[in-house]
Formats: C-alpha cells, structure tokens, sequence
C-alpha cells in the first residue's frame, strides 16, 4: 500500500524507526507527583533529545546498507552529546535542589540523570531494531518488533521498590525526658516545651525492618534514606518552614539490628498513606547493594 | 571524604543555674523554668538553631 505513495525503501526504514523510536521515548516519558521532568519546557526537552536519538538509530540503518561504514563513528559523537546533556540535567536537578524544604540529596539525583542517559541509548536501540526489521520483513514486521521493543525499554527502566526488600510498619513517636524515640530508636533531643507539643500533636514514626544483609547495606545508605524523606513529603506535606532545625525530616539508624527509624511531620497525619508511600518509593541505583551474592558472604544474617 | 568544615557549634546556653557553666560563649542566666523555656524558644527561633536539653536546668542552643 506505502508503495503506491512512492516511498522508497530506505524513506520506509527511516520512518518507521524514527516513528518507533519516538513512541519509546513517549512511553518512558511521564510528569507524575514527583513533576519531572518539568511541564512544559522539560518535555520539550526531553521530546526534543528522544527524536534526535531516534533520527540517529534510524539513519544508522540506512547508511550501514549503503556500505558506509564509517558513519558508525558518528555514534561516539552522540554518546558524548549525550553524556553531556546528562551533565547538565544533573547540574539543573542540583542547583534547585537547594530551595526545596526536603531536598532530593545527591544520590536521587544521579539516579535521575543516569536513568535519562540510558531512556536516550534505549531509543537509539529501539529505533535501529524496527530499521533493520523494516528491511528484513517489511513495514508491519518492522512496526511489530519496533513496538516489542517498546514495551522491552519500559519494563527495562522500571527498578524495584522499597517494599521488596524491606518490611515497614507504624510505630510510636513518643518523648522520654528531652529525648525523642521512634519506638526504641533515639532521634534527637529537644528541650522545648512548645517544640515536644508539636512534635507529639504532628509527628509520624515509621520503621523499615530489613529482611537480610541485602536489605541491611541498601538502606543505611543515607542517598536513599533522604529519598525516602523527600518522596514522603513532597506527596503529604511538611510540616516546617525554611530554617527550622526541629522539625527537619529525619532517618537514624539501629546500630544494632541494621533497622531504620524514619521520622516525619506530614501535613497529612495518616500513618498508613505514609507506609504506602513508603513501600512504593524506588530503590536507587546508586544505593542498591547485594553483599550475599559476593564470593566472600558475610557471616550475619542482617 | 566527609566535610571537614566546622559544623554543630554551640552558639549560646541559657541556664536557670548559676555556677555551673563556664566559657566565653553568652550565657543567658534564668530565673526559673518558665523563663528558661520561653528565652530558649526565642532564641532558636532568631538563631534557627536548635536547643538541646543537657542538664535539667540547663538549654545549649547549637547550629546544625
């Protein structure tokens, strides 16, 4: 049917992995709660950075069957292109991380940065694939395994989450003297009066129990634990202002067990939304460890 | 390698005893609980500090 339109063959390669590559992109792309990437000129960025990637997969193709080979250097161009783009991201995500009242912390931040370097490569990929299918099995064979690839680059993208490897129930925020306890774990100390009233009128206590050595490494991390906070909070509230030390988020850790107490003043005072929140916060990347899987285990369980 | 700046300082101590805190830093002599109480709260509130009960009786105001 293309073919009545005069399409030759290498426009048909083209436009099938630039149309495949784009619907990758568009796939992977999603301004949810968290308001990344930036509504309307981050899209457009991203969009923007996802076509290039595409042209690129796509014209790959076109040019390696005209025997060009040397083209394919103009590959490194483009990783570095990206790589840079990817400095910049991280440097844009940095510089406003600064004037949020629970900041991201650095660790959440590399993480974004990385996953929008590796959303570009996947579209490259995804747009060379649903080429060079186009060539083999014409323009529906060339969409199908264009759109498989689609759906491999989403479930590729999604890591886990905190509830796999971690159990997270309630517990209490109480006061012993000026001390202040999330069940048995120490937070802080606080002599104020008005400040303990505050604290026990709207503060929440969550633990997160780990399940083995695993678990135990990735949330000490202290990247991972301050996206916990800021996840938290940017979907409840807090409650606190700018230059307000006593009701700062918090994590603090149980030396001995490995469990980490997490302890918050949401706007929104409803311990269950908070372990759901919690239990659907990502793993990072950065923070993500596996010591049993190493030829030397550690002998603890946790 | 972790910051080596200095953090955590002691900007000031508000106590309702009178001899038993010594230093150069200001000390805010009280006369009882109630005045302990609110001269702390005044006073994170203008530092942003934050005060941590040490002693009974005594209030240390640090910057974190």
């Amino acid at each position: 049917m293309f073919n009545d339109w005069g399409l030759s063959n290498y426009t048909m390669i083209t436009l099938v992995g630039v149309l495949c590559g784009i619907a990758c992109r568009l796939n992977m792309l999603r301004t949810d709660y968290r308001q990344y990437p930036t509504y309307p000129h981050g899209r457009i960025i991203h969009i923007a950075l996802g076509v290039i990637a595409s042209g690129l997969g796509a014209v790959l193709v076109v040019t390696l069957l005209q025997k060009n080979y040397t083209a394919v250097t103009f590959l490194t161009l483009a990783a570095q292109q990206f790589r840079d783009v990817r400095n910049m991201e991280r440097q844009l995500l940095t510089n406003i991380d600064s004037m949020e009242l629970v900041s991201r912390g650095v660790t959440y931040i590399e993480g974004i940065a990385m996953a929008f370097e590796g959303r570009n490569y996947l579209v490259i990929a995804t747009a060379f694939v649903a080429s060079l299918s186009t060539y083999f099995f014409h323009w529906y064979g060339g969409l199908l395994v264009g759109l498989l690839m689609v759906w491999i680059s989403k479930r590729f993208m999604s890591g886990r989450t905190l509830g796999e490897i971690v159990k997270i129930r309630a517990a209490k925020v109480h006061f012993q003297g000026p001390n202040l306890f999330v069940d048995d774990i120490l937070i802080y100390n606080t002599g104020l009066r008005d400040t303990q009233e505050r604290i026990l009128k709207n503060g929440v206590g969550v633990i997160l129990e780990p399940d083995n050595a695993d678990s135990t490494v990735t949330i000490s991390n202290l990247g991972q634990r301050q996206a916990i906070l800021h996840d938290v909070s940017t979907i409840l509230g807090v409650y606190r202002d700018s230059g307000e030390p006593s009701f700062v988020p918090l994590t603090k850790r149980d030396l001995n067990t490995g469990r980490v107490a997490v302890f918050l003043m949401p706007m929104d005072r409803d311990v269950e939304k908070v372990i759901r929140i919690v239990r659907r916060v990502p793993v990072l990347e950065a923070a993500f460890r596996r010591p049993l899987d190493g030829k030397v285990k550690p002998d603890r369980t946790l | 390698m972790s910051n080596t700046a200095l953090t955590n300082c002691i900007l000031a101590v508000c106590t309702t005893e009178r001899d038993s805190v010594g230093g150069s830093g200001p000390i805010f002599y009280c006369k009882d609980e109630e005045e302990l109480q609110s001269t702390s709260l005044y006073l994170e509130k203008i530092l942003d500090a934050m005060a941590h009960l040490v002693r009974p009786g005594t209030m240390i105001l640090v910057k974190h």
